[in-house]
């Protein structure tokens, strides 16, 4: 049953934060909520959770229908960006407090609290202050009270966003693994693509209130939807050439070359996409765009600005008429100012919506 | 090396003077208002000045204090002292509590109300006196004729030797509980929310909360707010002599009354310093004891570490 939204919205005062939202979330899934600050997916979080009330709209967990239950009725664990533990107790008594609460008898309680403070490798910690940690050990201290009392359903929000990059890569494996072992349906709401990508069985993109596409990260990245998906998913971000249908169904692309790349599917897709005036977008990742010499057939010619070698990879920034896009490719022997041809391989090119 | 850049070693040894030269007038003015009528005191307190016999004193060493410990009035009006600042610190501190977790709810409105609320510690404890005093007359004060109308049997008040000690508290509660809610309201606004966010997902109960978490989040605030009423309340003279002047039958005749009635109606003072020394040290004792069980000590090095 997991988790199911049913046309969700939120306003504060004139302003509509989360703009009907419908999304069914399935047992035990990995759920992610993606977007920029101020996208509305926090604010979905809260109303999952009943921090916050919806204006409109129902929220069922576990097929009950829990839109206005307070939030200590909804039995679900949450992990806050902040960690929100409880200054005054020590790690023992944070992770302790939801059990104590249940009136767990407390042999059971230290043998819990103690089982869990383990697998989190927080076992050594118990006696202290939250004051007296780092910020990672603060966190795995929240994860510790959230996962003590088995959850069936666990929200976080941002729970890694203050933590330096290396040991985020590492709580997200460990998160990942935890909540995927227990089985817990599980909502995270980040900002951060790779987070999205490399823990969620579904990602759903955020843009401005609404849930611009739902589908698991492969395909979020493979066939953005609309052009907020491509822009934001994807380091350096998907190539948009703007293009039109015209009456006869002929599609006339920025970049002529790149245009006519698109396939059967992605053709029928841009009927049913384009706007009213037949816009759309033409999208290539940069990573697939191939640089080759200039003049080779089915080529566009681009003027090279500027060579990124990253070590791994290699970035280079390209003109051609007046737009401006990036290659992604091994190391190469191009030099800026030089004048090279780019193929779009046709399986590689994709229709993406305009709006949003 | 050009000049600006470097300071010889006779400038750079001059600096350790600033502090000193900026320190200048506190302590110059602290020790000519502050010190020294302190220290002055403390001599008087070994003699038997008496300005209405002239100017002559004898140095009588300890005897003053001797007297002290006999003096059955000064130590009625010590523990009139005691039950009066437990009673109005203890009272003041609830409403307190409560009145910051009703204004913490942040209902529309409440931010004219807040204002209003604040009023009476504004007010000069004479005023405050005076017209508590109309209001608790027995016959034409208006306190005595609302409980009439809601049925309640008039009350002496300020007049009967056994309800005039409660009729003080009330007043004092009545002026700083505002005091005590504005200290605690700031601690209760400033608490962070999530923790409040993360016990009510826990299953916590709103009182749970209330005892679990924000009582001890609050208790550096608490702490230090009674401190300083304690402290405050020790010393109230204006609304009780107003009221009261220390009657009847000296039910309300507190420590500050006794001694001003000692040191500037009997000029007696020798005894009267004397007396101040040991309310001093009672204070400080009292202090030191809250100190001790509050654990205060403990709770600023805390606020420092984090």
């Amino acid at each position: 049953m997991g988790i199911q939204i049913k046309n969700l919205v939120k306003r504060f005062g004139s302003l509509t934060v989360v703009n009907d939202i419908s999304v069914d979330i399935k047992d035990g899934e990995f759920f992610t909520l993606l977007g920029s600050s101020g996208c509305g997916k926090t604010t979905t979080l809260r109303m999952i959770a009943g921090l916050e009330t919806p204006s409109e709209g129902k929220v069922f967990i576990h097929g009950k229908d829990v839109t206005y239950a307070e939030p200590r009725h909804r039995d679900i664990a949450m992990a806050f960006q902040d960690y929100g533990l409880y200054p005054n107790m020590s790690v023992f008594e944070n992770i302790e407090f939801p059990l104590k609460i249940r009136k767990m008898p407390e042999a059971e309680r230290r043998k819990k609290v103690e089982e869990t403070a383990g697998t989190l490798g927080i076992g050594d910690y118990l006696g202290r202050k939250p004051a007296q940690m780092s910020g990672g050990q603060r966190q795995r201290v929240s994860l510790a009270r959230a996962l003590v009392r088995n959850p069936k359903v666990f929200l976080m929000d941002e729970p890694l966003s203050n933590l330096d990059a290396k040991l985020r890569a590492v709580m997200r494996t460990e998160i990942r693994r935890l909540v995927t072992e227990q089985g817990i349906t599980t909502v995270y709401v980040t900002h951060d693509q790779i987070e999205a990508m490399s823990m969620a069985d579904r990602i759903a993109v955020m843009y401005k209130g609404d849930m611009v596409q739902v589908a698991p990260p492969l395909e979020i990245y493979d066939r953005p939807a609309t052009r907020f998906v491509a822009d934001f998913i994807g380091s350096p971000p998907m190539n948009l050439f703007s293009a039109e249908l015209s009456k006869g169904g002929r599609v006339v692309c920025q970049i002529q070359e790149f245009g006519q790349a698109l396939d059967e599917t992605e053709r029928h897709r841009a009927t049913q996409m384009a706007d009213q005036h037949g816009h759309f977008s033409v999208g290539v990742r940069p990573e697939h765009l191939q640089c080759v010499a200039a003049g080779t057939a089915g080529s566009a010619e681009a003027i090279v600005e500027l060579v990124e070698p990253l070590g791994q990879t290699t970035n280079i920034y390209l003109l051609s008429g007046d737009q401006r896009y990036i290659v992604v490719t091994d190391r190469t022997t191009v030099e800026a100012g030089d004048t090279i041809g780019v193929i779009a391989p046709r399986e590689h090119v994709r229709a993406v919506a305009r709006d949003r | 090396m050009p000049k600006t850049q470097s300071a010889d070693k006779a400038q750079r040894a001059g600096e350790g003077k600033i502090a000193t030269l900026l320190m200048a007038p506190t302590v110059i003015v602290m020790t000519v208002v502050g010190l020294y009528p302190l220290l002055h005191s403390l001599y008087l307190s070994l003699t038997n000045y008496n300005p209405t016999y002239g100017d002559a004193k004898e140095f009588i060493g300890l005897a003053n204090y001797v007297y002290a410990f006999e003096d059955g009035q000064f130590w009625h009006s010590i523990l009139i002292t005691l039950i009066f600042t437990a009673a109005s610190v203890s009272i003041s501190l609830v409403l307190a509590v409560l009145l910051s977790l009703l204004f913490n709810l942040r209902f529309p409105g409440f931010m004219i109300l807040r204002t209003v609320i604040l009023i009476p510690m504004l007010i000069t404890p004479v005023a405050v006196g005076i017209t508590w005093r109309i209001m608790m007359m027995p016959d034409l004060g208006v306190l005595n004729y609302l409980m009439g109308l809601i049925g309640i049997p008039p009350a002496l008040w300020a007049g009967s030797s056994s309800t005039a000690l409660l009729s003080v508290i009330l007043v004092d509660v009545w002026q700083w509980t505002p005091f005590m809610f504005l200290i605690i309201y700031a601690g209760i606004s400033s608490l962070p929310k999530t923790p409040f966010e993360a016990a009510a997902i826990d299953g916590a109960s709103p009182w749970r909360m209330f005892v679990s978490l924000t009582l001890p989040m609050l208790k550096p605030v608490i702490v230090i707010a009674t401190l300083l009423r304690i402290v405050d309340a020790f010393r109230t003279y204006d609304t009780i002599y107003t009221i009261t002047r220390g009657g009847p039958d000296f039910a309300t005749d507190v420590v500050s009354v006794y001694l001003q009635r000692v040191n500037f109606r009997f000029f007696d003072l020798g005894y009267g310093s004397a007396l101040s020394w040991l309310t001093l040290i009672i204070v400080l004792v009292v202090v030191l004891l809250f100190v001790r069980l509050t654990g205060f000590m403990k709770l600023v090095a805390d606020k420092e570490n984090r």
